[in-house]
């Protein structure tokens, strides 16, 4: 039970809850449907139109005047817009860690300074020479060497990798280790 | 291996590279002026200093210019290996001779 709740609290964490966007889809939804069904009401009655009657929209539809296409074009712009809010993921800028008794949820940043840590022991220069930064399934390091000193680029790699995988975030990272070409005097 | 690490600041790398070019030089440290830079990842060394030489007579007066090559050669060399870092290029300005009247040893 635990881990399946476990696995919902982290999946809940890695990504953006749609609730807030959902629920204003639906109201405007909502107050579109009250509005069509006053004007139906309305005119079934004999009243006169808040807006429009409905034998007026349909005409609309079918001789289209500039309103119309306008408002048709705004209603295909938001319908864009709520579609890529329901199918892009919403992925959060965190990762989670694997453990049996807790739910690990880190946020890149820390994830970032851990690697950029790894890497600057390595290569032994200041932690200001180190720019690390993770994104979902990436790590980019980028080392700037001190004027001499050379940076064995394959050694960073190998310990910010052991590391990666030592900590095993989810999702995975691929670690890409550069060394500037132009370095800094001091070390 | 204890944790930490040392560090050095380009001051005093220029320390050490001011007192390096003033040996090979044959002058004081304070006439010897020195500038560190980056090229593409080695050391870079600018010196501007003056050069001391023996009077322009006889028949073993070494030229300047070879004189102030073999100190670039050398100063490169020392700073490597004081430092610990690959030197790029050293760049030598002379700024002036200095004739130094070698006394006769009697």
């Amino acid at each position: 039970m635990t881990d399946n709740t476990y696995r919902r609290i982290l999946r809940r964490e890695r990504f953006r809850s749609r609730s807030a966007s959902v629920s204003i889809a639906l109201g405007l939804v909502a107050l579109g449907a009250a509005y069509v069904a006053v004007e139906w009401v309305l005119s079934f009655l004999g009243q006169r139109a808040l807006l429009m009657s409905p034998q007026a929209a349909v005409d609309g539809v079918n001789s289209p005047s500039v309103w119309g296409v306008t408002a048709a074009g705004t209603a295909i712009a938001l319908g864009l817009v709520v579609l890529l809010l329901a199918l892009i993921p919403g992925r959060r800028a965190r990762h989670t860690l694997p453990h049996d008794r807790l739910a690990i949820v880190v946020d890149d940043a820390v994830l970032a300074s851990a690697i950029g840590r790894a890497a600057r022991t390595e290569a032994s220069v200041p932690a200001d020479r180190v720019r690390t930064t993770v994104s979902a399934r990436r790590a980019l390091v980028a080392v700037t060497p001190s004027s001499g000193i050379a940076v064995d680029k394959p050694s960073v790699q190998a310990a910010t990798e052991r590391l990666a995988a030592d900590l095993a975030p989810v999702p995975p990272l691929r670690l890409a280790v550069s060394v500037l070409p132009s370095g800094v005097v001091g070390s | 291996m204890i944790a930490g690490r040392v560090s050095v600041t380009p001051r005093a790398l220029e320390s050490v590279a001011r007192g390096v070019a003033a040996g090979h030089l044959g002058v004081e440290a304070s006439r010897v002026r020195v500038q560190l830079s980056d090229k593409q990842g080695l050391l870079a060394v600018a010196i501007a200093a003056p050069l001391r030489s023996a009077p322009f007579t006889g028949a073993d007066a070494v030229g300047l210019v070879t004189q102030s090559e073999h100190a670039r050669a050398n100063i490169a060399r020392d700073v490597a290996t004081l430092v610990g870092a690959q030197v790029g290029t050293v760049s030598l300005r002379v700024t002036g001779i200095d004739i130094v009247e070698t006394r006769r040893v009697l």
